[in-house]
């Protein structure tokens, strides 16, 4: 259910890598408002960027005069964020962190992603593209003792 | 990102800051194939003044590691802060870095391994 009386925040950026700094400091700021700790922020900031570089690498094949639309929008128990692009579809279920056993460059941003958020899913646009759609759950508050 | 390099006591250390994402890390991966290429039989990485580092990032460094130890060289990365040895957990490379927690250690001084992470190699501490 999301926070009363505050709405989604909709951001769209050029596929340009260069852009990337200017939507995590927005996610962060999202972050801390839906009351994230910094450390935790930090992380869902590193998921939402990783995802978002898959988009410019995968779905537009480094096309970077597309772009791509993110909405964030805090709940009373977390963040949901929406990833859309109208690039190659990506079927989600083929997106598997790779074996972290062998060290080796690449591979790390779907283990990311999965690792930090509490729900991942990859949605088809029925005119062409992808909606990747991103939770993340706030972890309890103890009840205080009266 | 600004990547500057220096030679100290013989070793290149190379200065990373900034943020360290797809956008910038090509630029760190020149500075490091550049002593890789060298076949440096040390390279030290300063990443006190990183204030962001993305799977790219981490690709450049992973990348880096492999190409030292093909030699047998050393790869030592100093001022990890916090935020970016989480980056290094999740990703499970804590422990595959040697990593240090000042400059100093990286040449022999106050040479423990930064809280939480271990010299590849060393010998894990016995059961008490």
């Amino acid at each position: 259910m999301p926070i009363e009386g505050s709405r989604p925040v909709e951001i769209t950026v050029p596929s340009h890598p260069q852009y990337m700094t200017i939507l995590r400091h927005s996610v962060f700021s999202m972050c801390t408002f839906a009351g994230f700790e910094a450390s935790e922020a930090k992380k869902i900031v590193l998921a939402v960027d990783e995802a978002v570089t898959n988009v410019i690498k995968y779905a537009y094949e480094m096309d970077c005069t597309q772009e791509i639309q993110v909405s964030l929008a805090a709940h009373e128990d977390g963040l949901e964020i929406k990833i859309r692009d109208r690039g190659k579809p990506v079927d989600g279920a083929t997106l598997k962190s790779r074996d972290l056993t062998e060290v080796r460059p690449g591979g790390l941003g779907i283990h990311f992603i999965r690792s930090i958020m509490t729900d991942v899913c990859y949605k088809p646009i029925p005119t062409g593209g992808t909606e990747l759609t991103l939770l993340k759950k706030r972890a309890a508050i103890p009840a205080k003792e009266s | 990102m600004e990547v500057r390099t220096e030679v100290k006591q013989g070793t290149p250390v190379i200065y990373l800051s900034g943020e360290v994402d797809m956008f910038n890390s090509p630029k760190a991966r020149e500075a490091l194939q550049a002593q890789v290429k060298q076949k440096a039989p040390t390279i030290v990485v300063s990443l006190s003044a990183v204030s962001y580092i993305d799977s790219s990032g981490v690709a450049t460094l992973v990348e880096c590691l492999r190409g030292v130890k093909a030699y047998k060289g050393a790869l030592k990365l100093v001022g990890v802060n916090p935020d970016i040895k989480d980056v290094f957990r999740i990703a499970r490379l804590a422990d595959v870095f040697q990593i240090l927690d000042t400059e100093e250690a990286a040449f022999g001084g106050a040479a423990a391994p930064a809280p939480g992470t271990a010299a590849p190699g060393a010998a894990a501490a016995p059961p008490q």
